[in-house]
């Protein structure tokens, strides 16, 4: 089987963008690492604050230009950069599989929702248009017209390196504004990428941005004064804790998408190996490190006896671990393998940890990841396999915490009331799934639960690019969401004009 | 061709793995056919068309990947039992004569095309867009192996 070469050859310091140059920055450095080989793909830097200054100063010095830029002639800079991004596809695709270690297959998956979104944002001549009404009273008209803000800080999440920050930057520029985006540090080269295919379509120096750095330059961003509003993508504690107060303080819009707990129902009457099939990408996907991933499967046992709900819970439980078991792990160039390793050792310790508490509360191992076999010879230490847990209970901190990582929770209900009230007592709500046949059960699953994204036998309920990105309680503060219409409210004010002529 | 064409352990093959397979399958296959119009000019026409084809079909397939692995994915697409070592068989040199050529091509896009209906029937069960433009490949090599009648 091919192991495909790698498009980062040589490390190098990664540098800022900044009105159109590359500038290198003058804070220190840090090693970027590919998590299967364990090797120095690069250094990024933590930039300063006055690095991020510059770069904010001069998108708002190009916000004015940009946004009497006409709709269409923004549309194509996107189309230009949408054909350069097919063009580079699998590149870009590499890069991912290089700075994040998921799969190729992945990856590419990955590429291809980043460029959706190109696609769709270019559609901004018709996303924009405000509305009118004529003789709102006797010869006075009124108007809505969608107007572009400013500036806007956009934090990237390391577990979706190129995806992510195109959930919001295309939208942004399309409609006028200039953003400033921070990778995430540990796996920056993605979105460096991108910035050199958004300054070759044409986009104007100033408007596209990217600032590396860490905590710093994220504190920078929500206290700026010109930054009119902040995407962040990460963990709840900053979300919450950090990224929404603050930007509440500095009156800035914000979208602040945390983490996630995410149940799968598995209902009495559901196809088991197309249920299992779908649960295999869910669970361990992007080694688990995916916010729409499922990690607690519950087997409901609606109008079951109680032996009846046992046996169909050991018969999905085997099903579940022998699927897992085949799954193959390794660096995820090599066409072969079908999961990477997690971002870095010290995760893959976070979620080990997760592990031993579930057992230590009474969890029954069914299959232990910490065991495992990788295809080549690589360091193990940021690998983990497919763990199964069974005999989970809604009280156990593995059933109600964000483990992100390739670790599933057995579960049962004796009811579907049962079932969903153990999602609705968890504190997040981003994405629930169900398996089954029945039109009724699905219908009150889609209608009843607190989750922002539902899947009904879908496994990753992913929103596409034309839809909004939900998200509800801790998986998301904030009112409106990013992608589909939802975003293009959240980057430009609605004024009114109300007109009469005499 | 490279590749094992099957996973270790008996594992599903990736997308990837299978898709280069395919693209890999063409491109060998419109680069015989190429040499097979250079060497027998006066049926140059019909072996281009041929090459053209099997190059449209690589383009094609590589294409629908592309442009669907998200939802591959996100449905958890795999080739559960595939195994692409009978498919793997490329014709070697160029035959010295005519009938020699027609049997090898034909015996090459009978395989391909078995190739091709084996992965979409494997892939048949949570998608719809892969595997429908998989057996229009198959449908197109086995319109191949009709055509190639007229070599004698």
């Amino acid at each position: 089987m091919a192991v495909l070469s790698e498009p980062i050859q040589e490390p190098r310091v990664l540098e800022n963008h900044i009105d159109g140059y590359w500038e290198p920055s003058e804070g220190p450095l840090r090693d970027v690492v590919n998590p299967a080989k364990l090797t120095v793909i690069g250094q990024v830097p933590l930039s300063t604050e006055a690095e991020l200054d510059r770069a904010v100063q001069a998108a708002q010095a190009a916000f004015d230009d940009w946004r009497r830029t006409p709709p269409l002639a923004r549309a194509r800079c996107l189309l230009r950069l949408r054909d350069l991004m097919e063009t580079h596809f699998e590149e870009l695709s590499r890069i991912q599989t290089q700075e994040h270690g998921k799969t190729i297959d992945e990856s590419r998956g990955e590429t291809r929702r980043g460029i959706e979104m190109v696609e769709v944002a270019a559609g901004i001549p018709s996303l924009m248009m405000g509305t009118n009404l004529e003789d709102v009273a006797a010869g006075i008209d009124e108007f809505l017209i969608r107007q572009p803000l400013g500036v806007f800080g956009i934090i990237g999440p390391y577990n979706f390196p190129f995806m992510v920050p195109l959930w919001f930057a295309p939208f942004a520029v399309a409609t006028g504004n200039c953003v400033v985006i921070k990778p995430s540090s540990e796996d920056p080269f993605s979105q460096v990428r991108v910035a050199e295919l958004a300054e070759e379509a044409g986009i104007p120096p100033g408007v596209w941005n990217v600032v590396h750095g860490g905590r710093e330059v994220v504190g920078a961003m929500l206290d700026h004064p010109d930054i009119v509003g902040i995407c962040f993508v990460g963990s709840t504690p900053v979300a919450k804790g950090v990224v929404y107060p603050r930007c509440g303080a500095t009156g800035k819009r914000v979208i602040a998408q945390g983490g996630a707990k995410n149940f799968a129902l598995v209902m009495p009457d559901a196809d088991l190996p197309h249920t299992i099939a779908a649960c295999m990408t869910s669970f361990f996907g992007n080694a688990g490190q995916r916010c729409l991933a499922n990690s607690n499967l519950v087997v409901v046992g609606e109008g079951l006896s109680e032996q009846e709900l046992d046996e169909r819970y050991q018969a999905i439980a085997e099903a579940f671990v022998a699927a897992a078991r085949g799954i193959t792990m390794g660096y995820g160039l090599d066409e072969a393998v079908q999961m990477g390793p997690l971002r870095d050792p010290g995760k893959k310790q976070g979620v080990v940890r997760h592990i031993e508490g579930a057992l230590e509360q009474g969890a029954t191992l069914l299959l232990d990841g910490r065991e495992f076999n990788l295809l080549g010879d690589l360091p193990p230490d940021a690998f983990l396999g497919p763990t199964v847990l069974g005999d989970v209970t809604p009280d156990m901190a593995v059933a109600q915490q964000e483990v992100f990582g390739p670790v599933a929770s057995l579960m049962r209900a004796r009811s579907m009331d049962e079932a969903i009230a153990m999602i609705h007592a968890n504190p997040f709500g981003n994405a629930a799934s169900i398996f089954t046949n029945n039109g009724l059960w699905a219908r009150k699953f889609r209608y009843e639960v607190r989750c922002g994204n539902i899947g009904i036998n879908i496994g990753i309920a992913a929103p596409m690019a034309f839809f909004p990105f939900s998200g509800m309680k801790d998986s998301f503060l904030g009112v409106l969401h990013g992608q589909g219409e939802d975003v293009i409210r959240f980057f430009t004010e609605s004024k009114i004009v109300i007109e009469r002529w005499f | 061709m490279d590749a094992e064409q099957r996973s270790p352990g008996g594992a599903p093959l990736t997308a990837s793995a299978v898709m280069r397979f395919l693209a890999e399958l063409e491109q060998a296959s419109a680069e015989w056919y190429r040499a097979l119009a250079a060497a027998f000019p006066e049926k140059s026409a019909l072996l281009q068309r041929c090459a053209s084809l099997c190059a449209r079909n690589g383009v094609q397939v590589q294409r629908t990947y592309q442009e669907t692995i998200t939802d591959a994915l996100e449905t958890n697409f795999a080739f559960e039992g595939l195994d692409l070592r009978p498919y793997g068989e490329l014709p070697g040199a160029v035959p010295g004569t005519l009938g020699e050529a027609q049997r090898a091509a034909v015996a090459l896009e009978e395989r391909a095309a078995a190739c091709y209906e084996d992965v979409a029937g494997r892939s048949a069960r949570l998608l719809a867009t892969i595997p429908r433009v998989l057996q229009r490949a198959a449908e197109a090599r086995r319109r191949n192996a009709s055509s190639l009648a007229l070599l004698q």
